[in-house]
């Protein structure tokens, strides 16, 4: 490993280990983890701890209020609405890590390579990243899901592509500071290749506030995916998901409040673990700001 | 400060121009014939040829964008394939109605966000401070059309207060207007305040801290005068260019609170148009939408210019 390397892992080091203990002083921080981590299991268990089958419809059981057997009541179809929140989880929790995960994988390269190199490449990938910019992130998503098609696959994609922009400002601009440090002019020196510097130099050091900005679009895409649901433009039903389920609650509020109101509660609950999560990284891992 | 102008508009027009190609592109996502999933499910022959010759899909894809942009600058957006109305028309009926719900949004959000932001940061780490903290993080956190669900449940569904959805235009009843419109400003505007009152907080507490506002305590100026006078204006600028910018969100916002309230404006009209594959009506208020926030963009600049004194040069 070359010295500028060296220097380079040390300082991502670092930072990373004394974030680390800063995160584990943020109390609020604390709350969002474990919140996000209880619907993550939620999540995964779905199966094996919801009471009924999120899908089959019992005739004998339409629109029950809150009771011993339904602890969250039951819907149009006769469906237990616990049961089918459990369920919402895996619709929300994989639009969230999917569509960020898009986000991150395309937006983070061009934003580095936009930092890095500056001039006209950085001019080209602005602009573009502008443009994305201009149409406000629900519309894009809708007029994206619209042309590639309602399903939660497409959701996730238009998701993804709406948040890219973020990645990309927030990359280059970390990039943009990165590029001022000693450690890459000695690895310029060096005869370094631009990939291996971009990689194994710049990439570890603009992580942090990639990750904390990952985390706080988890919860802009968990509400995205609730709201292209809603619109109907995500997972279609019967399969359950939360913004669907509001959706269908709406049309029966005099009848069954008990419908709307826990969906909902269930996509607050994400979105504030999620920012709260996010608020504390920050903290943590950029304590300047 | 002119120069800075135009050197943003220098930016915004190429931009608008690089929105217009990715709306065009939106087209080129459909799979199969364009002009067939343009002429809707009915499929009409003669609709179908008609749509291929106007944007020219048998002609190579710059051609086609030419001619596409050509159209647009002269204010053509195409033909609704659903009302069969002109997409302009349909544009300039539905724009006002999303602008006033917007306007009555962004009063409330100003008038709820920018002074408990004041009051926060007057009152730092007292319990009126966590109490407005809560409620920034809940206009983050609460989706709108839930808010908005929940309201219609309250105050229509069980007290009958206000009407649970439709829209009164003022031509009409004013009164009646202000009622339709009172719960979707609320909702709209709800999140936008949580958004203005951190960010007023915090503008707040940095101003309270410079050097002016301690001298001005060291001459004996009471502290009403001191936030009003000194430490207010001063923490505003920012909070007037961010408030300028959240103004074009509101548009983007609108689409939920009109689906859920009914309201016929500007944000059901693309939702209307997804469903009945109006194509040509998405592409228009994608397109309206981005050139609407690169404008809001523009005049958040001139409004930070002519608020900061060190621009006014």
């Amino acid at each position: 490993m070359t010295l500028a390397a060296t220097l380079a892992s040390t300082d991502a080091a670092y930072k990373t280990q004394s974030g680390l203990r800063r995160l584990l002083r943020e109390p609020s921080a604390l709350i969002g983890a474990v919140i996000v981590l209880l619907f993550v299991l939620m999540a995964l268990f779905a199966p094996l701890i919801t009471p009924y089958d999120p899908i089959a419809s019992d005739w004998m059981a339409i629109r029950l209020p809150p009771n011993a057997q339904h602890w969250f009541g039951t819907d149009d179809l006769g469906r237990d609405v616990l049961s089918r929140v459990i369920f919402g989880a895996r619709a929300s929790l994989s639009a969230g890590v999917v569509s960020v995960a898009v986000a991150v994988l395309v937006g983070v390269p061009f934003g580095l390579l936009a930092g890095y190199f500056g001039r006209f490449v950085d001019t080209a990938i602005s602009r573009i990243a502008d443009a994305l910019l201009a149409c406000p992130f629900l519309v894009l998503a809708i007029a994206l899901a619209a042309f590639l098609g309602p399903s939660l696959q497409n959701a996730m994609i238009a998701i993804g592509i709406s948040a890219t922009p973020i990645f990309i400002r927030v990359a280059r601009a970390q990039t943009r500071v990165v590029c001022t440090e000693d450690y890459i002019a000695a690895a310029h020196s060096q005869g370094i290749g631009h990939l291996a510097i971009l990689t194994g130099h710049v990439l570890p050091n603009v992580l942090a506030p990639i990750i904390v900005q990952a985390t706080l679009t988890m919860a802009i895409a968990v509400l995205a995916e609730a709201s292209l649901a809603f619109l109907g433009l995500g997972q279609l039903p019967p399969a359950p998901s939360w913004g669907s389920m509001l959706d269908v609650a709406r049309q029966f509020l005099g009848e069954a409040p008990w419908m709307a109101v826990w969906p909902g509660l269930a996509i607050i609950a994400v979105v504030v673990g999620f920012n709260l999560l996010g608020d504390g990284l920050n903290d943590a891992l950029n304590p300047r700001d | 400060m002119m120069r800075l102008l135009l050197r943003r508009l220098g930016i915004a027009l190429p931009t608008l121009l690089l929105v217009s190609m990715m709306v065009f592109g939106l087209q080129k996502l459909l799979p199969g014939d364009p002009a067939l999933a343009l002429a809707g499910e009915e499929r009409n022959p003669e609709v179908v040829e008609y749509l291929r010759a106007k944007y020219h899909f048998n002609d190579p894809i710059p051609v086609q964008y030419a001619a596409w942009l050509r159209d647009l600058l002269r204010g053509d957006f195409g033909t609704s394939i659903r009302t069969r109305l002109s997409i302009g028309t349909m544009l300039a009926e539905k724009l006002p109605v999303t602008l006033e719900l917007a306007v009555l949004s962004m009063l409330i959000a100003v008038l709820v966000g920018v002074p408990t932001g004041i009051v926060a940061a007057l009152r730092r780490g007292t319990w009126i401070d966590y109490g407005t903290s809560i409620f920034g993080l809940a206009g983050l956190s609460i989706p709108s059309f839930w808010l908005g669900i929940m309201l219609i449940l309250g105050l229509s569904v069980h007290l009958g207060w206000l009407p649970a959805g439709g829209f009164v235009p003022p031509s009409q009843s004013l009164w009646g207007n202000l009622q339709s419109m009172l719960m979707p400003a609320f909702v709209l505007g709800i999140g936008t305040a949580a958004i203005l009152m951190r960010h007023t907080r915090g503008a707040m507490i940095a101003a309270l801290k410079q050097d002016y506002v301690r001298t001005a305590r060291a001459k004996g100026v009471t502290q009403w005068k001191i936030v009003v006078r000194h430490a207010l204006p001063n923490a505003l600028i920012p909070v007037v260019t961010l408030a300028t910018l959240q103004f074009g969100e509101l548009l983007a916002g609108a689409v939920l609170t009109e689906q859920v309230f009914s309201i016929p404006g500007f944000g059901k009209m693309i939702v209307d148009g997804v469903f009945s594959r109006d194509y040509a009506v998405v592409q228009a208020v994608v397109l309206v939408t981005a050139a609407f926030f690169l404008l809001t963009s523009l005049v958040a600049d001139a409004a930070y210019m002519v608020l900061n004194p060190k621009l006014r040069t």
